[in-house]
């Protein structure tokens, strides 16, 4: 029967994609470097939507004088931020339009730059987002500001997030 | 229809010697529950309350489960909705089988969100629930299933709705082209409907409006897309399909010709680049359906196209008076080709559309003059007076045409 067998092809399509979503996240945690990032202060109304809380990062915000490429990245394109150790965090050391061979002690995180002004160019990493049991949002949101997070950046440049902690 | 209202009916038909016995038995027998069809209640009963024993078991301790564990879970529960499923579609319970599918289905959308959960991953679009939307879409296709057609039309509006609320007003073409090119063909694999093809239309002209106001295009724009639905209907072979398709593209523009009578005020003066793009976009549709209808015999129908007339070129005091003149013009139409053609569906269409141009005229003319409990006194009586006349005359043209067709 040639329904069936469409049907076991899709249901087949959709466990690989179940299983890839899945993947992309344990790849870049078994095969990636362990970084820790400092978060910032961010609008308040913002932190806690539904079950997860919003984080940003000092290098979210990043300054055009770190930028090693010609034109200043536009809103929308792919951009790759190196970050070395200093202190306990990592922090941005500089930022490129394309992949690049860094230091041993640096590690190269994609992101997306989201909005840029003369003074700031706006980064994601996917790192934004950290779900919590329902109702435990709260506790978090107050310490939303001062927090490392851990996370394991693949060696293709992709960011996961595997912890918060709190800063004692 | 039930076969106990057959098995009622039935014997009242015998009665009044419209059938024979004979025949009575005869249509009984096509209708005729054969135990083959049926499910016991007793299993799906069972079934039912061992899965929601599962599921709420899972939901309670669904914190306290590994990644892993947590993943092969949701895997678990869609293959098994769809092995149930496709087990029961090959025993030949057609609407079981599909509704269990259809768990599999929201399974796989679901597991998708809960996998972002796990992972803390961070959506950048609507890419998860087009990919949902187009799993959807694809299922309905290998079942040939309306039911989860009209389920993969709905997730293309969520998908959409997400992209548009969650991204800053951003249209997702993506969930757009799932819609109007991968669940335009679904008719031409499983003929027969016109509701299905009908609901495709509603659908995209319902996600054209959505790019036009998230485009924050003047409303005019509406009628090129409105436009080219209504001249690729006419491509298609087939009255019923043909027609299911177009009337939703011409009720919306019927629709927005009144928004303009209404509310010509803002809708901000056509710029000469529009007329360069809008005008000969319009004649070349135009064209297009003019010379399908031709090729068809069926040239009158052009008057179709007065509501999609580009008069928003026109001196701005003109441009609602020549509209309402076009839907006025298109209501008549309409209503007399209901008359001739005698069919219900078209006449009620077409008193319709009669009776809201009155509405729009009868504000546009009077609201700033008249005052507030006059207005809707004439006007309330103007409807219902002119509402009363046309439902006689329908009544008056469908009782003689089945005389008609009883010598």
């Amino acid at each position: 029967m040639t329904r069936f067998r469409w049907v076991a092809i899709l249901v087949l399509a959709q466990a690989l994609v179940l299983l890839g979503l899945a993947g992309s996240s344990y790849a870049a945690v078994w095969f990636g470097k362990e970084v820790r990032l400092q978060t910032v202060p961010v609008d308040p109304r913002d932190i806690l939507y539904g079950d997860y809380v919003t984080l940003s990062y000092d290098i979210s915000r990043l300054s055009p004088s770190l930028w090693r490429g010609e034109a200043l990245p536009e809103e929308g394109d792919a951009i790759y931020v190196a970050v070395a150790p200093k202190g306990d965090v990592y922090a941005a050391v500089a930022a490129y339009p394309s992949r690049v061979a860094v230091p041993p002690d640096q590690v190269l995180i994609k992101g997306l730059a989201t909005w840029r002004w003369e003074q700031e160019i706006v980064v994601r990493y996917g790192l934004e987002r950290f779900y919590v049991p329902e109702g435990t949002g709260l506790a978090l949101e107050e310490r939303a500001a001062d927090m490392i997070v851990v996370a394991k950046i693949a060696p293709w440049g992709r960011a996961t997030l595997t912890d918060v902690l709190p800063i004692k | 229809m039930s076969r106990k209202w057959l098995a009622r009916e039935g014997d009242r038909w015998v009665r009044e010697e419209i059938v024979t016995p004979e025949q009575l038995a005869r249509i009984r027998a096509l209708y005729d529950d054969s135990p083959e069809r049926s499910v016991g209640v007793l299993p799906l009963l069972g079934g039912l309350l061992l899965g929601l024993g599962v599921l709420s078991f899972v939901a309670a301790n669904w914190q306290e489960l590994a990644n892993e564990l947590r993943l092969a879970l949701l895997l678990a529960v869609m293959l098994a909705a769809y092995a149930a499923g496709g087990r029961l579609l090959a025993r030949g319970h057609e609407r079981l089988g599909v509704a269990i599918a259809s768990v599999g289905l929201f399974a796989f959308g679901g597991g998708m969100i809960l996998v972002h959960q796990m992972f803390h991953m961070v959506m950048y679009g609507a890419a998860t629930l087009v990919v949902w939307s187009a799993a959807g879409a694809a299922l309905a296709y290998a079942l040939r299933s309306r039911y989860l057609y009209v389920i993969a039309i709905i997730l293309t509006f969520v998908a959409q709705g997400y992209s548009l609320s969650a991204f800053g007003g951003r249209f997702s073409w993506a969930a757009f082209a799932v819609l109007a090119l991968g669940l335009a063909w679904f008719d031409f694999v499983r003929r027969g409907s016109r509701l299905v093809p009908a609901l495709w239309s509603i659908g995209v002209v319902g996600q054209t409006l959505l790019l036009v106001l998230a485009m924050e295009w003047p409303f005019g724009a509406m009628f090129v897309p409105m436009a080219l639905l209504y001249a690729a209907g006419d491509l298609l072979r087939g009255d019923r399909l043909r027609r299911a398709v177009q009337w939703p593209a011409l009720a919306a523009a019927f629709l927005f010709a009144l928004g303009i009578v209404l509310f010509a005020g803002p809708l901000g003066a056509p710029t000469p680049l529009d007329a360069w793009v809008y005008v000969p976009a319009l004649l070349a549709l135009f064209a297009v359906s003019a010379y399908a209808k031709r090729r068809r015999g069926d040239a009158l129908s052009l008057l179709d196209w007065l509501p999609f007339a580009p008069f928003l070129y026109a001196a701005p005091s003109a441009v609602p008076v020549l509209y309402l003149v076009a839907a006025f013009a298109f209501a008549l139409y309409a209503l007399l080709r209901g008359y001739e053609e005698e069919s219900r569906p078209r006449i009620n269409a077409g008193t319709a559309a009669f009776l809201l141009a009155t509405m729009a005229a009868y504000f546009k003319l009077t609201w700033a003059f008249l005052d507030k409990s006059l207005f809707f006194l004439i006007g309330g009586a103007l409807l219902l007076a002119l509402s009363g006349f046309l439902g006689r005359r329908k009544k008056v043209v469908l009782r003689e045409a089945t005389k008609e067709e009883e010598r």
